[in-house]
């Protein structure tokens, strides 16, 4: 007979009523937000919430606190020290007017610092600039067990760099910035027609650029895309007035989803036909940050939302990212949205998602629990060649896929217990996957 | 914890020998790769072969006794015992049918009936309910009945019985709004199981497989404002509860007597 294993709930609190959804609106809990509390952080169950920029249940704890970080900025001469809850929107309104910037920037601005780091964002130039993590001078973490400042040697930064927050709060965070000649930057597109065409493409394209990503349209009958390749000018101009600034078109909820395959086949021809190879000058801000312009878009998906499915194929296995993109071109689920981008080398972090090799997101509606069974296939094809989910992203791996992709999972944990050894510092996602402890399936496999 | 496609994780099942609770509980394995089960009733034998079969489905399952008539907090801590914060779905399949119509006439029946499916099956629902409310998430499978809206002359006790049951998981789920658990008061009509074998079938009898689509179809729609609390099966018994809940007594104890013909 199997022993049930039954963790103890420490700190218990009365159930709150901030009512919390995932980015993509499938997931939905119920926790109470308040601002990081030092005292409380060691004798309440909770994790840090952000913007509530990930794709599932990483930045609540159901019955339990979601802590909100400080947000005031410090900004000196080639670093920037800030509160873990600044927005990077915001840092950047601060920053591009002096002439600096950060040298990682994912697609939407929206997040906090603190969330980059914990998920240990990427830009479409991870090749050559790394991880939002490589770019971190030293951490304020909040844990269980008291207050630390933590640098890039430190075991406690690397667990903490992609460690989706179960480490601690990061309360305060210091960034090298690195200077910013314009707002402008040069901007190929290349519609590209079948997978094999788009990787060369998109090969090609990161010799002579930094920010390389390819949009794919996976409902089309043959696989298509646009290849994008960026490279911020480096005479300027800079204008102010091209500051990043939240999206001024907001898509309201919706009854129900225009999500169709109808639909989405109609959009992506008419995106693919109007696209032509060439190179333009464009702002900064619209080639790098495509999710900063239109707010709310997860509404078009209706009430059931979507789920954002991002693995990584290491270097030398195009064959399985060929058969991944087959996978979902297979699903009865429309394959909304896919992305793809090239990694460099891994991260600092134990959970760090980057290695080296292809990287393809896919948004999907949230249709019902026979998509999971085939996202299940996909990771287990995926994990078979050394890849993974992106943690940030993920809203339905099995719990017992995650030690394969994460090797540095063990390692991980030890650091986590040893700065809460209580286990108060949980997430859905903690629960959902077993992260700081192990499910029960693995010990009665 | 249920993942984004509506995928659960661990599911409790109080009254582990259940047919229709096992029904449920295969089904959320199958289709919803709940990997987690925890079987807990009284006897252990029956546990295991039911454990055995739910293995063969892919799930790890646990044991964990439980007596509807134990003392209050001995059931409660037996409850808490099956339960951790990463339990999705509680199943509350915990009840006694009496072979005979006249239960009203033997006390000792009688006591037994509502000593399990009222007293104990009472303090069971509330342990369950507010472990959930403190972990802040899932849902709590009431099973009760439709001879809960009215204790007709035929089920007396039973009716009775699951009535006062009935409240409590229908109180049970209005305080837990806002909590982000809810509760599921399950009503079915006569479904064929071990439980009603040696009684007569009444009408839209079902099976305890349409009993378990009927919570996993409940599971499909989330928690909200909107979200049904309450499941009937099949549905058209919603209809007939609506008619015997509102019968004249004089026409409800002849149609009654009526069945009662039909089915001697």
């Amino acid at each position: 007979m199997a022993d049930v294993v039954a963790p103890t709930m420490p700190g218990a609190v009365p159930p709150g009523a901030d009512r919390v959804t995932s980015f993509g609106r499938a997931l939905r809990g119920r926790t109470t937000v308040a601002p990081l509390d030092a005292g409380a952080v060691a004798t309440t169950r909770g994790i840090t919430r952000g913007s509530g920029c990930s794709y599932g249940d990483q930045a609540w704890c159901s019955g339990g606190l979601s802590w909100t970080a400080p947000v005031d900025v410090r900004i000196g001469t080639d670093e920037v020290d800030v509160g873990g809850g600044v927005v990077l929107r915001d840092l950047l309104r601060d920053l591009w007017p002096l002439g600096r910037t950060l040298a990682v920037l994912p697609g939407s601005l929206a997040v906090t610092v603190g969330g980059a780091i914990a998920a240990d964002v990427h830009g479409k130039n991870h090749a050559s600039a790394g991880t939002f993590g490589h770019h971190v001078l030293g951490l304020d973490l909040v844990t269980p067990s008291g207050r630390r400042a933590v640098g890039p040697e430190d075991e406690a930064f690397r667990a903490t760099t992609g460690g989706m927050g179960l480490t601690g709060t990061i309360e305060r965070a210091r960034l090298a910035t690195v200077p910013l000649a314009s707002t402008w930057a040069t901007h190929t597109t290349t519609p590209v027609t079948g997978v094999t065409d788009l990787l060369a493409t998109m090969e090609a394209a990161r010799a002579d650029h930094e920010h390389v990503a390819a949009w794919l349209d996976l409902v089309a009958p043959h696989v298509r895309g646009i290849v994008e390749a960026t490279t911020v000018d480096v005479d300027g101009p800079r204008t102010d007035a091209m500051l990043p600034s939240p999206p001024t078109v907001r898509v309201p909820p919706l009854p129900t989803s225009l999500v169709r395959r109808g639909s989405i086949r109609v959009a992506n021809a008419a995106r693919f036909r109007l696209a032509r190879s060439a190179t333009t000058r464009v702002p900064l801000t619209s080639a790098l940050f495509p999710l900063e312009s239109v707010g709310g878009f997860p509404h078009v998906y209706g009430p059931t939302g979507f789920v954002q499915h991002q693995v990584v194929v290491p270097d030398g296995h195009d064959d399985v990212l060929v058969d991944v993109v087959a996978c979902h071109r297979e699903l009865p689920i429309v394959p909304a949205l896919a992305v793809l981008k090239w990694l460099g080398d891994a991260g600092p972090g134990h959970l760090s998602f980057p290695r080296r090799g292809w990287t393809l997101a896919v948004d999907l509606p949230a249709s019902g629990p026979g998509l999971g069974d085939h996202l299940d296939a996909i990771d287990q094809r995926v994990a078979a060649v050394g890849g993974r989910v992106y943690l940030a992203k993920d809203a339905t791996a099995a719990p017992g896929a995650i030690a394969a992709m994460y090797p540095r999972l063990a390692e991980w944990r030890r650091v986590a217990d040893d700065l809460d050894p209580d286990h108060l510092v949980t997430s859905d996602l903690d629960r959902r996957l077993g992260l700081r402890r192990p499910g029960i399936e693995v010990a009665d496999a | 914890m249920r993942d984004g496609v509506g995928r659960l994780q661990r599911v409790v099942l109080l009254g582990g020998t259940s047919d229709i609770g096992l029904a449920i509980v295969e089904r959320l394995v199958r289709r919803r790769r709940a990997a987690e089960v925890v079987l807990a009733g009284r006897d252990a034998d029956a546990l295991e072969e039911a454990a055995e079969r739910l293995r063969t489905c892919g799930a790890t399952v646990g044991i964990s006794p439980l007596s509807a008539t134990a003392a209050g907090p001995e059931v409660a801590a037996a409850v808490r015992a099956t339960l951790d914060v990463r339990t999705d779905v509680v199943v509350h399949a915990v009840g006694v049918l009496p072979h005979d119509d006249r239960d009203g006439d033997d006390p000792g029946l009688a006591t037994a009936v509502f000593d399990v499916n009222t007293t104990g099956s009472g303090v069971m629902l509330l342990a369950a309910a507010r472990t959930l409310q403190a972990q802040g998430h899932g849902t709590l499978v009431a099973l009760s009945s439709v001879a809960a809206v009215r204790a007709r002359p035929d089920n007396l006790v039973y009716g009775a019985a699951k009535a006062g049951y009935d409240a409590l998981a229908c109180g049970l789920a209005d305080q837990l709004r806002g909590t982000g658990a809810r509760v599921l008061v399950v009503r079915p009509g006569f479904i064929h199981s071990r439980m009603t074998a040696t009684h007569d079938e009444a009408p839209l009898a079902r099976h305890p497989s349409d009993v378990a689509v009927a919570v996993d179809r409940a599971l499909d729609r989330r928690d909200g404002p909107t979200a049904r609390r309450i499941v009937w099966v099949p549905p058209a018994m919603a209809v007939v509860a609506a008619g015997i809940r509102t019968m004249p007594g004089p026409v409800l104890t002849a149609v009654a007597r009526r069945l009662e013909e039909r089915g001697g």
